[in-house]
């Protein structure tokens, strides 16, 4: 399956290894701030929102709260990739409509599988 | 001495009533006498008057003839009126006489006579005399005389026969009334005869009694004396001379004195000494120690807990003090055992130079009376006792007190009903506010937040509400906003419910102390550490995902050795990013806050998936992962799912890497019932681990073994974490090992 991606991530790197990795098998787009983000979901919507933790202008926490306040991106499912994962953060994620919480470093080549457990509500057990 | 006194008492009241009722009665029969008595008084009486009467109508007859004779010769006026009254007098006379004796027949008949006789005299004088008054002569013939003189013996003679009678009746009647009244005299005789009596028993009773209660008021002037002595709070050494005076005084005693039991109790001394008089012998000789032994008098007493009277001139071996007594003019001698419920006193002596028998109401008396003094000897010495630790308690209360107010951590105290009995001088300078005034509300917590200063605390919750429930609470945090300040502070608080005598809750305790600054500096390291992480993770994200796509053939196909390179690049970057988790976790366990997140878990899956996520690490080796169940495919324990699974790995991995190519793994998964537990072991067949290295193994950074032989791919903190991950689940880990014949690890979690 193909669908379209929104990545979210203040560092070219990484959003680049991000786009390698799930080559093929996701179409991709980028922002690397919130407010680019969000001007970007006004004229699109993904599929899925893979979105960082800590961004320049906002904290990816409170994206998503300014994302579901558009009817139309209700529904979008939102991935978190974060190097915080500590146990408390973790906790305070849980909280929030996010699909799933990824944790930085993570695995490129395994990256795209994981995301599809996401999507698929499966967790690793 | 009660019945005694109540016998006399009903001897007088019996007496008393014995003497109205033989009175009454002796009056009751009396009673008639006298009115029979004077009833004859009467009869006499009026036999007297009609005696009076008779010589009266005797005399009045004569008056009227003589009166009519002198009118006769001398004509005059006058003896003729004097005639008339005495005529009419007569008359008067005789129909009172007759009234008089109405009661006598023969008497009548006779007056009835005389009457008739008395009247046909009169007529004829009468007739008589009007002849005399018309002038006519009239010529008395010697008839008339005779006649007259007829009539006049017979009146006569009738008048003798009536006064005879009457003086008979009046002997009679005198004679009656003579009897009557000495009969009335010897009954009022026996009356006061019998009340004589009467009173003098009712006087020898009233004597008795007055006596034995003047002893009584005696005795309870003692008493009261004594009493005054000894509430005058003085010492006793002072007081019991003064109380020996006052029956010696009183109770007719000479001498008296005290012994009391040594300390130990084994001995008897001479506590106090009294005489009214020297008596300088006696008082040397009762002095030194008695054994409690029948040897002595005193002994004997004491020993046998009877009262001993003593007579000094009657010989008696055991009273050695009898020649010394007997020189200062002793006679007689009491010895009294004193005891206050069961515990022994002392021993009352008294003595007195008359001799006095035993006497068992002087007996009870010196019992009441040194009973009291032995009673207030025993208040004074628990008096004492209590004082010194009353005096001991309160030392120790300042002690506490100052304790309590300078020490760093503030205490409050309050009881069930939410008064604060405690309020310490560090409480209200953590908390800024004095309380004590104030009541404590369980109902509610104002100002109290959760350890993370935004949840409000549920009154429930409080540590002192919980303390006064009856609950222990340990190293409890808390928020507290205090008043009127933005910030807050954290507090650790301890608390403890406060017991009564009969182990029922009577308040609470709670200790605690300012960590704000703990609290920040806790919160400053959590930052740096998970800044450290974030700004660590961000470039290893970069590397890991540009060397995973590398080795993935992403950026085209590597030569052998390119690739080799970029795996070695990327299992380093792994191991730089395992390392940092490590370190996370053990600066959390340090820090304890290391939280487990306990769930119902199924173990032998946890295993299995374990070793499945190690399988491809272990064939780079070819060592055999073997899992070996022992237990129910259905079992579940209670644990932290990720930790578990993180404790299974680092013993499998940590097999791994020691395990010799071509070897073989074994992971056992085994229920042990009899110890309400599972174990996990992970045997491998490498090297072996010498003791004393064992010791060593679960601490932190510490890798032994063959650091130098195989490349170390674990972060060296892979056991002290599972050691601290076991041990907050409450369970064990170990290793049993021999060098050169592999190595156990194991754990076990109660489920």
């Amino acid at each position: 399956m193909t669908g379209s991606m929104l990545i979210i991530d203040d560092d070219p790197r990484i959003r680049e290894i991000i786009e390698i990795s799930l080559e093929g098998d996701w179409i991709t787009m980028t922002a690397s701030s919130g407010e680019e983000a969000l001007s970007v979901l006004e004229s699109m919507i993904p599929d899925v929102i893979l979105s960082d933790r800590t961004l320049p202008d906002i904290d990816g926490t409170e994206l998503i709260l300014k994302i579901r306040q558009n009817p139309n991106l209700k529904k979008i499912p939102v991935i978190l990739l974060t190097a915080r994962v500590q146990a408390q953060e973790l906790e305070a994620y849980s909280q929030q409509d996010f699909a799933g919480v990824l944790s930085k470093p993570f695995d490129p080549m395994t990256l795209s599988d994981e995301i599809n457990n996401i999507l698929q509500g499966n967790s690793q057990d | 001495m009660k019945g005694k006194d109540q016998f006399f008492r009903y001897l007088i009241v019996g007496s008393t009533l014995a003497f109205f009722a033989i009175i009454v009665g002796l009056f009751w029969t009396t009673q008639e006498h006298l009115n029979h008595q004077s009833r004859l008084r009467l009869w006499v009486v009026h036999t007297q008057q009609v005696l009076v009467s008779i010589s009266r109508l005797e005399n009045t007859i004569k008056d009227v003839q003589i009166y009519e004779q002198i009118y006769g010769l001398t004509k005059k006026q006058e003896y003729y009126e004097a005639y008339k009254d005495s005529h009419q007098k007569l008359i008067e006379i005789l129909e009172s006489s007759i009234e008089l004796i109405d009661d006598n027949q023969s008497q009548l008949v006779r007056l009835e006579d005389l009457k008739t006789k008395v009247r046909g005299r009169l007529a004829f004088l009468d007739e008589h005399i009007e002849q005399i008054r018309s002038g006519r002569e009239y010529l008395v013939t010697k008839e008339d005389y005779d006649r007259l003189g007829q009539t006049g013996l017979r009146i006569r003679g009738v008048l003798k026969d009536i006064e005879h009678e009457e003086l008979e009746l009046f002997a009679k009647r005198t004679d009656e009334l003579d009897a009557a009244t000495r009969e009335s005299f010897l009954r009022l005789q026996i009356i006061s005869l019998v009340a004589f009596v009467v009173f003098c028993v009712a006087v020898v009773a009233l004597y008795v009694v007055n006596r034995r209660q003047s002893r009584q008021t005696l005795s309870r002037e003692v008493a009261y004396q004594i009493n005054s002595i000894l509430a005058r709070r003085i010492s006793l050494n002072q007081a019991v001379p003064e109380c020996f005076k006052v029956i010696c005084e009183n109770l007719g005693w000479h001498t008296a004195a005290l012994w009391r039991p040594t300390a130990d109790g084994q001995k008897l001394q001479c506590h106090s000494f009294f005489a009214n008089q020297p008596v300088p012998h006696f008082a040397k000789a009762t002095s030194g120690e008695v054994e409690r032994a029948d040897k002595t008098l005193l002994g004997k007493v004491w020993c046998t807990g009877e009262p001993a009277w003593i007579n000094f001139d009657v010989h008696n071996e055991k009273f050695s003090r009898e020649n010394d007594g007997l020189q200062d003019g002793l006679k007689s001698g009491f010895m009294l055992p004193v005891y206050i419920q069961e515990k022994f006193i002392g021993v009352f002596e008294f003595f007195s130079k008359t001799i006095l028998k035993e006497d068992a109401n002087e007996e009870w008396l010196l019992k009441v009376i040194c009973g009291d003094m032995a009673q207030e000897f025993e208040r004074k010495r628990v008096e004492e006792g209590l004082q010194d630790a009353l005096s001991e308690l309160s030392q120790f209360h300042r002690f506490l007190d100052s304790v309590l107010q300078n020490m760093g951590s503030g205490v409050v105290v309050a009881d069930r009903m939410g008064n604060f009995l405690l309020f310490n001088e560090s409480a209200q300078r953590i908390l800024g506010y004095k309380q004590i005034d104030q009541q404590f509300d369980s109902s509610q917590a104002a100002g109290l937040f959760e350890e993370d200063a935004v949840t409000p605390l549920k009154p429930e919750q409080v540590p002192l509400t919980r303390a006064i429930n009856g609950e222990a609470v340990d190293n409890f945090i808390l928020f507290c906003k205090i008043k009127d300040a933005q910030d807050g502070i954290w507090l650790s608080v301890n608390g403890r419910p406060i017991l009564n005598h009969n182990g029922e809750i009577f308040g609470g305790v709670v200790v605690f102390e300012d960590v704000t600054l703990r609290k920040e500096e806790e919160r400053r390291t959590i930052e740096l550490y998970s800044m450290v992480s974030h700004e660590l993770r961000t470039p290893l994200t970069s590397i890991r995902g540009a060397l995973g796509l590398l080795e993935g053939g992403k950026a085209g196909q590597l030569s052998d050795r390119g690739k080799r390179l970029v795996t070695m690049g990327r299992k380093e970057c792994d191991r730089l990013v395992r390392l940092i988790n490590d370190i996370l976790d053990v600066q959390k366990f340090d820090a304890g806050r290391l939280q487990l997140k306990p769930t119902e878990i199924g173990p032998l899956h946890l295993v299995e998936r374990a070793t499945e996520n190690l399988r491809s690490l272990a064939d780079e080796k070819n060592v055999d992962l073997q899992v070996i169940s022992r237990i129910d495919a259905g079992k579940k324990i209670t644990a932290d799912k990720d930790r578990f699974l993180q404790i299974v790995t680092n013993l499998v991995s940590n097999a791994i890497k020691f395990a010799p190519k071509d070897s073989r793994i074994k992971i056992i998964c085994e229920d042990q019932h009899e110890f309400n537990q599972i174990r996990v072991s992970v045997q491998d067949e490498g090297p072996g681990i010498s003791e004393e290295n064992q010791t060593r193994l679960f601490r932190s950074f510490e890798q032994v073994g063959a650091q130098a032989n195989s490349p170390s791919e674990g972060t060296g903190l892979g056991l002290a974490i599972s050691k601290a991950l076991v041990q907050l689940h409450n369970g064990q880990i170990g290793l049993d090992s021999k060098e050169g014949e592999g190595a156990t690890f194991w754990f076990t979690i109660p489920g």
